[in-house]
């Protein structure tokens, strides 16, 4: 059973990158041959059986494993730059004729003469953010952009250039690095973050007040405890004190 | 990218910066010697990891064996790392999990950090050593980490572990 996240996936891809042998089974579970420096520096042993989940008798490398941890940590380190192609096909001339019979378009006349492709550079970057309150957040956040206008592509070419990114492959030439939409891209990624983290924020915000009105709720019970009379005395244990008799010089003065 | 979320007192509002997202910076990155886009997949998907492993998960879970978890436990641990920044004093009827608790917050909390950097910054070991004692007993019968607590037990006093 292998999960979205597959922390094992990520393990095995990681050790085989840094030459060890791997064999993974139906279960999601794998196991790894390691080169002796590699097992010792990740602190496994050179034939190791790695499981998503604990288990006595296989290294474990789920969510919060150290080895998993370490692997993560030295992933993210630096920040990766790539170059890919894609040679892709020109559509066939009968599907744009059978496109193009399908759009209606007032006064005109479409009429396919013929199909080609086009070059296009993309720029696409992935941004990790992490934002503190009080909890810690974190996401990632990608910015695909026609690296001469700035443009975003549509839909599917979104789709296609996220295809190829997670596909793999070798590097290719990198094209040269436009200079101006760098900047677009680090304004379009502020806007996103922010977007995100904004929304944290409002949550933030009412977890914090829905805090605040139950400490004064606990205040005002405390207050108003203190306040009221815990105990009522019994009329016959008060003895009333007797009216005095005025003094006669007050008596003839209210005459 | 560091976005930080901050209250404002004056207007009640909360301040958000972010910060990393400069094009200079982006414009050094871009001139960054190419890899396989392999490389940057498994770099995307180390990002996606790390995200899982923020406090919306507790890490703690998947190291517990042999343990019998309740949803209550649960919890509270995640209100003590998550609100209560790992300072509360738990008090519960007698076998509810008191101690699964606090192996949980020691491990998703990274309590131990924090004991050693207590430990240098106290005045006297008197001021510490019947509180961190007893914790690192109960450390060693929440996770049966014997090793890492006679190692912590070293560091801290300088003798040899007692169970």
């Amino acid at each position: 059973v292998i999960d979205e996240l597959d922390p094992t996936g990520f393990v095995v891809d990681e050790l085989v990158t840094r030459g060890a042998l791997v064999e993974r089974a139906g279960t999601g579970d794998a196991t790894a041959l390691l080169p002796p420096a590699l097992a010792a520096s990740l602190g496994l042993p050179d034939v190791a059986t790695l499981s998503r989940s604990p288990a006595p008798a296989a290294g474990f490398c789920g969510l919060g494993a150290p080895v998993l941890d370490r692997l993560i940590r030295e992933a993210r380190a630096t920040a990766a730059r790539s170059a890919v192609t894609w040679a892709a096909e020109p559509p066939r001339a009968a599907s744009v004729d059978a496109a193009a019979a399908r759009i209606v378009a007032r006064n005109g006349v479409i009429d396919a003469l013929g199909t080609g492709t086009a070059t296009v550079t993309y720029l696409f970057a992935a941004f990790a953010w992490v934002a503190e309150a009080d909890e810690r957040y974190q996401g990632l956040c990608t910015v695909i952009v026609d690296a001469a206008t700035g443009a975003e592509p549509d839909p599917l070419a979104r789709a296609a250039i996220g295809a190829l990114v997670a596909g793999g492959g070798a590097p290719e030439a990198a094209p040269a690095a436009p200079a101006a939409p760098v900047g677009l891209v680090a304004a379009r990624c502020e806007r996103r973050v922010l977007a995100e983290v904004d929304t944290l924020a409002a949550a933030v915000r009412r977890r914090r007040d829905r805090e605040a009105e139950r400490q004064r709720a606990y205040f005002r019970q405390l207050v108003a405890e203190a306040c009221a009379r815990r105990w009522r005395p019994a009329g016959r244990a008060v003895r009333r004190a007797p009216r005095r008799r005025p003094a006669r010089a007050d008596r003839q003065a209210r005459r | 990218v560091q976005a930080s979320v901050r209250d404002d007192d004056a207007t009640g509002a909360a301040a958000i910066t972010v910060e990393g997202g400069a094009a200079g910076a982006l414009a050094e990155l871009l001139a960054a010697p190419l890899v396989s886009s392999a490389q940057i997949r498994r770099t995307l998907h180390a990002h996606r990891l790390a995200g899982a492993e923020s406090f919306t998960e507790l890490m703690s879970l998947a190291r517990l064996v042999g343990v019998e978890q309740h949803a209550y436990q649960m919890e509270t641990t995640r209100r003590v790392v998550r609100t209560l920044r790992g300072r509360a004093l738990l008090a519960d009827e007698v076998g509810l999990g008191k101690t699964i608790v606090v192996g949980n917050v020691a491990d998703d909390g990274d309590l131990e950090a924090r004991l050693l950097a207590q430990c240098a910054s106290a005045a006297t070991e008197a001021e510490l050593t019947t509180g961190l004692d007893w914790l690192a007993d109960e450390l060693l019968r929440a996770r049966g980490r014997y090793d890492d607590v006679r190692a912590l037990d070293q560091a801290l006093f300088g003798e040899e572990f007692e169970a």
